[in-house]
């Protein structure tokens, strides 16, 4: 205690009391406080505040916070879908990206391999058949399915097309035609050949509405001299010819149908492989984002880049586009094709030629 | 700003001065830090309890604050030159506080906690000691200083810390302890 109280006795005493008080409060909290479990719960939370600050050695922050923050604003790069919202970072990386980095990236052995798989598809130098073999069995489904569709269209047309050619007589032609063929293999009499060329009949009618459809369809198609062609069969009243015609133009329309679906599957594949070589997820981006990215830079400033190494096939570039002080452009030029002619820009061509041949000058 | 702090040793300006900087930010001073303030927590928990039940609060309360105000000095441990003025006025702010904000109180047991892993233990405890019945009925000023005497300080420091003349400290300090002796009295004549 600190300074003694008055003299007066009844205050010592009382003093005195207060003071044992004091004493004996602090010694019975003994029985009711464990001091070393409270010690430990405070040096616990300190430690853990310690080990929560060391994570920042295994956390990148920063990218946890982009991916909750909201959508940054559109780039050239925009996905061709509403950009998700953990998406926003990996977009705003793209943009970031200088030229050198994307002749880096362009050349990634993974990037550079979906690259090429997509050219090919564009091209459309895959048939079918091997387009085919190569998807997965789910787009063979609905590859197939499509086929099954447009054959069905077709008949449709067809069946329509042939009514309006249709003469009364044809229905009696038909079961002439029938009773000498079908009676003959199913042993049906005369009666019931009537009641099959009515049926045929149905399919014949069925057969023009098909070929009007197809025709409205093919109008502006290449296939439409195809589908003169089976106009011209229906009328003639060549069913087999005229649907085999059709069938063909349907695995045509199929085969443009399975090589677009499969430049949207290669698209993705080249987007997929730019994403692992970034190490960071991207939105889906169509073809000519990619483009942009991976091969034009006709108004890139490359005069830092390195481009030993470099395999520039695919690169577009124009005479703005700055190249390294010790790049021989003319050389370039001779290895690039203009396109379109006389537009000011060039495609490098595959190869890598990077010795300027001199005989040829 | 009073330099006195009564008891011994704990007045850390006079022993060899901690690195400046806050627990978990230098992985060296973190030990030394843990260490003093360890010592400083076994020594000073019971009587900053004890402080805060002779302010009038329950055993229950009076355990929790104290537990915060030694968490918080622990966070602020670098930068506090006399722990043991600071916890308690840093205490019985919180317990003002504290009280300020508490509606009807609650009447059943309260949750175990490290500090008080035996909450239910309260109650008897509380009745065998008869002079908590005495500064709980202390008008809330002399209780006040009551407590801060107590916990050893002086008028002179009780003034400084609570923001009143020394004279009012003083003053109040004498009527409880009037109060007291009467309590006192009466006590030992109903015996």
């Amino acid at each position: 205690m600190t300074r003694h109280p008055d003299s007066n006795p009844q205050d010592q005493a009382a003093h005195h009391w207060l003071t044992q008080h004091q004493h004996t409060l602090t010694h019975a909290l003994d029985d009711l406080l464990d001091v070393e479990a409270g010690l430990r719960e405070i040096l616990l939370h300190s430690h853990h505040d310690t080990a929560t600050e060391n994570l920042d050695t295994v956390l990148d922050t920063e990218a946890g916070l982009a991916a909750i923050l909201p959508a940054a604003p559109q780039t050239p790069l925009a996905p061709t879908r509403d950009t998700p919202r953990h998406h926003a970072g990996a977009t705003e990386r793209l943009r970031r990206l200088t030229p050198a980095d994307r002749l880096d990236l362009r050349n990634h052995p993974n990037v550079k391999a979906a690259s090429r798989a997509l050219g090919h598809a564009l091209a459309g130098t895959r048939d079918l058949d091997r387009v085919l073999d190569l998807t997965s069995i789910q787009t063979h489904s609905r590859v197939r399915s499509r086929v099954l569709a447009l054959a069905l269209d077709l008949a449709h047309d067809l069946a329509r097309e042939l009514e309006l050619d249709l003469e009364n007589d044809l229905e009696l032609d038909l079961a002439l035609d029938l009773d000498h063929d079908l009676g003959h293999d199913l042993g049906v009499n005369h009666d019931h050949a009537l009641d099959l060329a009515h049926e045929i009949t149905r399919a014949c009618e069925l057969a023009v509405e098909l070929a009007d459809d197809l025709a409205l369809d093919l109008a502006d198609d290449p296939d439409g001299a195809l589908a003169n062609d089976l106009l011209d069969l229906a009328r003639a009243h060549d069913l087999h010819r005229a649907l085999d015609l059709a069938l063909e133009i349907a695995l045509n329309r199929t085969r443009d149908l399975g090589l677009e679906l499969i430049v949207d599957i290669r698209t993705a594949e080249v987007g997929r492989a730019v994403g692992l070589a970034l190490h960071q997820e991207l939105p889906a981006l169509d073809k000519d984002s990619l483009h942009t990215l991976l091969d034009d830079f006709t108004t890139a400033d490359l005069s830092d880049a390195d481009l030993t190494d470099i395999d520039l096939s695919g690169v577009r570039w124009s005479e703005h586009t700055t190249w390294p002080p010790t790049h021989d452009v003319e050389d370039l030029k001779t290895r690039s094709d203009e396109n379109p002619p006389g537009g000011g820009t060039w495609v490098v061509r595959s190869g890598t030629t990077t010795i300027r041949d001199l005989a040829e000058r | 700003m009073s330099s006195h702090d009564p008891t011994d040793g704990t007045d850390r300006s006079t022993t060899v001065p901690t690195p400046s900087c806050p627990p978990g930010q230098s992985h060296r001073a973190r030990p030394q830090a843990d260490e003093e303030f360890s010592a400083f927590y076994r020594e000073n928990i019971r009587p900053v309890t004890g402080f805060l039940i002779n302010h009038g609060a329950s055993v229950h309360l009076a355990a929790d604050i104290a537990q915060e105000t030694m968490t918080d000095a622990y966070r602020n441990w670098d930068r506090i030159t006399h722990p043991k003025a600071w916890v308690h006025k840093a205490a019985s702010r919180a317990l003002v506080r504290k009280v300020a904000s508490v509606e009807d109180p609650v009447d059943d047991v309260p949750e175990p906690t490290s500090l008080v892993p035996r909450p239910d233990a309260i109650a008897e405890w509380e009745a065998q000691h008869d002079a908590l019945d005495l500064i709980r009925s202390l008008p809330a000023k002399q209780r006040q200083v009551m407590a801060w005497t107590l916990a050893g300080f002086t008028p002179t420091d009780i003034a400084n810390h609570l923001g009143m003349p020394t004279e009012n400290v003083r003053a109040n300090l004498k009527k409880a302890r009037r109060t007291s002796a009467t309590y006192l009295k009466a006590r030992e004549e109903e015996q």
